[in-house]
């Protein structure tokens, strides 16, 4: 399943879906999303399902789609 | 199959009221995800998919896929028949290659689907990538994929219906009684999981075996079944490798459903693990002459193996949780400890598939039920004395 972390009601969802197969741990989301995805400690994405600050804007998460090396990013849908 | 209209045609429900019949007994995955058959099959039918019947016994101990195909494999197929999706559907039965299930599958003329003995080889997604052509892997789902879809390298993927052996013996079962079937259905169970429902009873117990069961049904008398667990008997695994470590003292008040295993997962996880459940339908009672410990960390070991290596949180959590517990099992350290359960919080919910929810779940469990032990070690440790002491424990 993708990740779709904890979607608890009254908690905003990640703005990104990471397909945890292509993933190669790059990371680069976690530079162009700060606050909103974190590495962990073997440096592959976590999502928070709170965004400390503010939430990601439309740009960064296009950004950080087209930068992922993997392709591993897409919008929720 | 050797699929002949015969067998197709003997079937007098249309396809939707077979869906109805299904939803008013409420009959759900017998898997381990249990979710409803009838949305499931429901979806099938308008995205004309194949279906895969899976009688794969995937989890650890399991027998209950193998026992319907060898004392019932006539219901098994008419079932197959009547839950085709439509009508040039193809039907294969998935066994695990080489396996007794595979030899008596094929000699009844079934279009069998061989899956290769890994743990995560008969997931759901992986039996449907293997069915394409591709490797015996889960895939990532961004829907299910009884809609088709696509794997992670953009190829096309059929839709594809999954369902377990026993769901689909369940429906036959079901089908068979027409409208009186939802009824006597609903006479086994709860009202929330209903149904008469396979268990394999294994390890120290008097009689191992396949027995016939249903939620709500008190674990002690769930093991009576089997004979009971020997006197000895101090550790019950309920689920296997995705389930949820018990002390027997547990097993004499709980009750084998959803709700009554739930509690079990992660309990000193401030639920950050996923709830325990009654999974694929498997008991087992741990020899209480081993190091439980020393046992579980060889479940987790397994667990670690058994990563199909595409997912970072899988094929680098599991291990480092693995050497975490065989750590703990050897030089006990609060330190490890800690940093065990911090990783067990961090691998849930990040794998195209459950196996690393499933074996962070089982570790967690069992930290819980084991606290004595580890305890126990802890001291024994610190006083310059062997860690366990079990009797025939290789660490003692």
């Amino acid at each position: 399943m993708p990740d779709t972390s904890t979607s608890t009601q009254g908690v905003t969802r990640p703005p990104v879906l990471v397909d945890r197969i292509r993933c190669s741990g790059h990371g680069i989301c976690a530079q162009t999303l700060p606050g909103a995805v974190t590495l962990d400690e073997w440096g592959y994405p976590m999502l928070a399902a709170q965004p400390r600050g503010e939430s990601p804007g439309s740009r960064d998460i296009d950004l950080a789609i087209d930068l992922c090396p993997a392709r591993a990013l897409s919008r929720r849908l | 199959m050797t699929t002949t209209s015969a067998a197709a045609t003997s079937v007098v429900t249309a396809p939707a009221q077979v869906a109805d019949l299904l939803e008013s007994a409420g009959l759900t995955g017998r898997g381990g995800a249990l979710f409803s058959t009838a949305t499931k099959l429901r979806a099938a039918m308008q995205s004309k998919a194949d279906l895969v019947v899976n009688a794969c016994d995937g989890e650890i101990g399991a027998a209950k896929d193998g026992w319907i195909v060898a004392h019932h494999l006539e219901e098994l197929l008419a079932g197959a028949h009547t839950l085709r999706p439509h009508r040039r559907a193809r039907i294969v039965v998935a066994a695990h290659r080489g396996s007794r299930t595979a030899g008596l599958l094929h000699a009844a003329g079934v279009d069998v689907l061989e899956v290769p003995h890994r743990y995560v080889s008969s997931e759901e997604s992986a039996l449907v990538q293997l069915l394409h052509g591709g490797p015996a892997k889960p895939m990532t789902k961004t829907r299910p994929f009884v809609h088709g879809g696509r794997d992670s390298r953009g190829r096309r993927i059929r839709p594809t219906l999954v369902l377990n052996a026993e769901t689909v013996w369940r429906a036959q079962q079901i089908l068979a009684r027409g409208a009186d079937g939802p009824a006597w259905f609903r006479s086994h169970g709860t009202a929330q999981e209903p149904g008469p429902r396979l268990v394999t009873v294994t390890g120290h117990v008097a009689r191992p075996g396949v027995a016939e069961a249903a939620a709500g049904i008190a674990l002690r008398d769930l093991l009576d079944l089997a004979g009971g667990a020997l006197p000895e008997a101090r550790h019950v695994l309920v689920g296997g490798l995705g389930g949820v470590l018990l002390t027997t003292g547990e097993t004499h008040t709980g009750v084998w459903s959803r709700e009554g295993m739930a509690p079990f997962g992660g309990r000193l996880l401030n639920a950050t693990v996923v709830p325990g459940s009654m999974g694929a339908g498997v008991v087992t009672v741990l020899d209480p002459a081993r190091c439980p410990v020393e046992v579980l960390g060889e479940y987790i070991a397994y667990g670690a193996g058994e990563s199909a290596g595409q997912c970072g949180p899988c094929m680098f959590g599991l291990p480092s949780i693995a050497q975490d517990w065989a750590l703990l099992s050897r030089t006990p350290d609060p330190a490890v400890l800690q940093r065990l359960r911090g990783r067990l919080g961090l691998v849930r919910g990040r794998g195209a598939c459950h196996h690393p929810d499933g074996v962070a779940r089982l570790a967690a469990s069992a930290l819980s039920a084991l606290e004595p032990h580890l305890l126990d070690h802890l001291s024994r440790a610190a006083a310059g004395r062997p860690a366990c002491p079990t009797a025939r424990s290789s660490h003692a």
